[in-house]
């Protein structure tokens, strides 16, 4: 099996032509499963996608259009399969944009999409590695089960948690449609993890050796953060309350919700550098740390990234979660304070900071204010699996896990406390 | 406002304050509130100042008829409050209870929709005033309902409902003892454990919150300079019908012994089971399998070291979920649990009304036309998205709340088509309820503003 992957495209908006392209997302957001332009649903191994148009900044005149897709590797395949499946509806929402081929081929498409590829500066995913079909089959063996357990109830009474492992290890390997589910899930493939493990080291290690100069610079940065930190100005934004009314209204309908946000980091060179190296400590730990299914113990978040879109390098917040933004924002005052500090501090109108990690979004109404104030529309969005929020897919790989191996004591007692 | 801590004000201005913020009005045995839409606003305001005298402020029990009053933010701008002190306001508030979005948010759809309810339905009579009458008999009350009903004609205001309430004991109609674990307010000089401890800012404008923060306040400014919100509580009400009936035969299916004979035992049980309380009122923690109503006031007590695994009390319980204590993320069973805890809790006010049955005579009810009985249900709190709001949709309707598969509140569920299992977690397997159909519709009902005593003569223009 394969790890993620995060593709995303942008394209400048031409003149005259954002009223129907703003149309046309119209009739996506519709039906994202579905729709004549890109039927999201019928791209494999697509986990989610979203199109949004971002206003254009002080020196553009036209929007740009972003759109995003989260899927199993690789980038390759999956940009054969958007040009397979979407076809000549690429045609009408990128017709729309600068550049263009006036008389698209398929491999003047895939072409145009490759040029227009935009990378991630950090891609979190909830649990590294866990395919679409995965979480899919996943989710149908826990239905089966939950379902089987339901008739056993009363046979079941009495027995050991061995014998009651035992009993639905023979009922999975009774049901053709499940068998599937008594091997361990794959894991992603050997080069890539090497890779990855080679990056995990080599980081580190290249650190050390540049200590000699690292430790002087990393003091020098650490007493100009405080310094910008205490004497720059902190303004609080007050979001319009009508906008904020127009965001919600596109919010709750599904167990999960699509967020985008962009926002300027503060004026000022320490703060640019400073945002680039949290962007490079963001992608390591989500690379390295936060894989399996817990960002620093928040566990509702799906996929999230950031990137950089516009000529003035503002940052582009995506990401999918469960819940409300309400819980989404609490989960984050509460819990994860020092994380968003790390990764948003340096963007305009975040609360004030105190040794980056400290103060912060500490301050509940100030963050919630920031959050709220730079979250753009997300005009359209698609989830694979809308009914699953992340703690149950969890829940849904570990009963898989547990179906092969060795389990006993408070591990075994656990494993069935999933069910 | 100023956020500075120098001016932390650690001491609640209880003078100042509505009663019911402060007490229940709990020895005043009868209560009916009255739902007034304004017509005429200069009007509304001189009815305002004639009232003033009579709105019960502070701790003190009043020995007569106590009175508060609230309003809709559509009220406050009928009353003249400004825009730019409206916009003050939290954005729930403004947008009032009954729009898509939040709808959304507290699963209003289906039966429960707004569009079905007696009142606070969109396109119907608006719902500006919220006058709550507290009598220490019913008598009383409604001497006092006959002299407001007729200060209201003329006044420029008109009655658009009145919520009657019944007296039926310490309890609520499905037959729990209700009400048992409210929290404590910090500042106003009683003491309580201290994982029921809440600062005083979660409940009232003007004061520090559980975040050490000031809730955001509206404010006049000019002239008569004033911090509007301060000594004021935001003021959910909800009108909900109680299908006791349909409940307890739920249960009693759910629980016959093969031979299709009714097990009482085992219908109280799973009926206990549902709320996480027995009748008594003792909480399943602290015993699981008997009702033993000694310790239904025993309210000390966390989720995480004995009860874990939900084995007494259920992980989807209805109290457990709507006040999980110690049980969530970060660290459960600290501290730090409880703290955030803290930031999630309401003062609840509310009140049955309809004639009380006990179960057995609900079981025999004919289903044609059972009675019309449930709970104004009340809360007060300083911020309803991170309080009402959050408990509605992050905790009590969420399907998959605290790991749980498909599971809502099993008593406020039911309306939507996700969410209607419910799931007692037992040795060495859980027992899966299916099918738990809605037994508690919303009928009616409004976000409200509950003015501190400055602000109302602020508001009546004295």
């Amino acid at each position: 099996m394969t790890h993620q992957v995060a593709l995303t495209f942008s394209a400048r908006v031409l003149p005259g032509r954002r009223e129907a392209l703003e149309r046309l997302l119209g009739v996506m957001a519709e039906d994202p499963d579905g729709n004549r332009v890109i039927p999201f649903a019928r791209l494999p191994l697509t986990h989610f996608a979203r199109v949004l148009l971002l206003e254009p900044q002080a020196d553009e005149d036209e929007p740009t259009v972003i759109v995003t897709l989260d899927c199993d590797a690789t980038v390759g395949e999956r940009l054969d399969d958007l040009v397979q499946v979407a076809g000549a509806g690429l045609d009408e929402l990128f017709g729309a944009c600068a550049d263009y081929p006036d008389v698209p081929t398929p491999d003047r498409r895939l072409a145009y999409l490759r040029a227009h590829l935009r990378d991630s500066r950090v891609f979190y995913v909830h649990a590294v590695g866990r395919t679409l079909p995965q979480i899919r089959d996943e989710a149908r063996l826990r239905q089966a089960l939950e379902d089987h357990l339901d008739t056993q109830v009363d046979q079941l009474a009495g027995l050991t948690p061995a014998e009651v492992r035992d009993a639905i290890r023979s009922h999975v390997a009774s049901e053709p449609t499940l068998a599937w589910a008594l091997a361990p899930a794959p894991q992603p493939a050997l080069v890539w993890r090497l890779r990855e493990k080679l990056h995990k080291i080599a980081v580190p290690a290249l650190l050390v050796v540049t200590l000699p100069i690292g430790i002087p610079a990393a003091i020098v940065w650490a007493l100009m953060l405080r310094w910008h930190e205490r004497v720059d100005a902190f303004p609080e934004i007050e979001p319009d309350p009508e906008r904020l009314r127009e965001l919600g209204d596109a919010e709750d309908f599904l167990v999960q919700n699509a967020f985008t946000s962009r926002a300027p980091i503060r004026p000022g060179g320490f703060w640019k550098l400073t945002s680039r190296l949290t962007e490079l400590v963001g992608d390591y730990t989500a690379r390295h740390v936060f894989t399996t299914g817990s960002l620093s113990g928040l566990t509702t978040v799906h996929f999230a990234r950031f990137m950089r879109v516009d000529p003035d390098e503002q940052v582009l917040f995506t990401s999918y979660y469960d819940g409300s933004l309400e819980s989404y924002n609490n989960d984050f005052v509460d819990q994860v304070a020092w994380v968003l500090n790390t990764v948003f501090g340096q963007q305009a109108d975040y609360p004030r900071t105190r040794w980056m990690v400290h103060d912060g979004a500490h301050n509940e109404r100030w963050f919630k204010n920031f959050i709220r104030g730079h979250q753009v529309p997300t005009q359209v969005w698609y989830s694979a699996y809308p009914d699953l929020a992340a703690v149950t897919i969890d829940q849904n790989a570990r009963l898989r896990a547990g179906l092969s191996g060795e389990l006993e004591g408070e591990e075994l007692d656990a494993w069935l406390r999933i069910l | 406002m100023a956020a500075n801590p120098l001016t932390k004000r650690t001491r609640v201005d209880t003078d100042d304050v509505q009663g019911l913020v402060l007490q229940g009005f709990g020895k005043h045995r009868a209560a009916a509130y009255l739902v007034l839409e304004v017509i005429d606003g200069a009007g509304a305001r001189s009815w305002l100042s004639s009232l003033l005298p009579e709105i019960t402020l502070g701790e003190a029990r009043p020995s007569g008829v106590a009175r508060n009053l609230a309003l809709t933010s559509s009220g406050l701008a009928k009353l003249g409050l400004p825009p730019a002190t409206l916009s003050g306001f939290s954005l729930e508030f403004l947008e009032g209870m009954t729009s898509a979005h939040r709808s959304r948010l507290l699963g209003d759809e289906g039966a429960a929709a707004p569009v079905r309810w007696e009142w606070g339905a969109p396109g119907g009579p608006e719902v500006d005033v919220l006058l709550l009458v507290f009598a220490p008999d019913t008598d009383a009350l409604t001497a006092a309902l006959e002299r407001h009903r007729a200060d209201l004609t003329g006044s420029g205001l008109r009655e658009v409902a009145t919520l009657d309430t019944e007296d039926i004991g310490r309890g609520e109609h499905f037959g729990f003892r209700d009400g048992l674990s409210q929290p404590t307010m910090s500042g106003v000089g009683r003491a309580g454990p201290q994982r029921h401890t809440v600062a005083p800012g979660e409940f009232l404008l003007g004061y520090l919150n559980e975040h050490g923060q000031y809730p955001r306040s509206p404010q006049v400014t000019g002239a008569d300079d004033l911090d509007f919100g301060r000594n004021g509580s935001y003021l959910v009400l909800r009108t909900l019908v109680q299908d006791v009936a349909g409940f307890w035969r739920y249960v009693d299916r759910a629980t016959r012994r093969p031979d299709g004979s009714p097990d009482p035992e085992a219908r109280t049980a799973l009926a206990a089971r549902m709320v996480g309380r027995w009748p008594s009122g003792a909480p399943l923690t602290l015993s699981p399998e008997v009702d033993r109503s000694e310790l239904a006031e025993q309210n000390d007590f966390g989720y995480d070291a004995d009860d874990r695994d939900g084995m007494r009390c259920p992980v989807g319980a209805h109290v457990r979920r709507t006040n999980p204590r110690d049980s969530l993320p970060p660290k459960p069973g600290t501290e730090a649990s409880t703290d955030v805890g803290k930031r999630h809790r309401l003062l609840r006010r509310g009140r049955p009304f309809g004639p009380p049955i006990a179960p057995d005579a609900a079981l025999d009810e004919g289903s044609a036309q059972p009675a019309d009985r449930g709970l104004h249900f009340l809360a007060l709190c300083s911020d309803i998205a991170r309080q009402f709001e959050f408990i509605s949709h992050t905790w009590a309707m969420n399907p998959a709340f605290a790991g749980l598969l498909d599971d809502a509140d099993p008593l406020l569920g039911g309306h939507s088509s996700r969410g209607t299992s419910f799931t007692v977690q037992g040795v060495p397997v859980r027992r899966r309820h299916q099918g738990v159909p809605a037994f508690v519709t919303p009928r009616g009902g409004a976000y409200f503003f509950l003015p501190g005593g400055r602000a109302l003569r602020h508001l009546a223009g004295s």
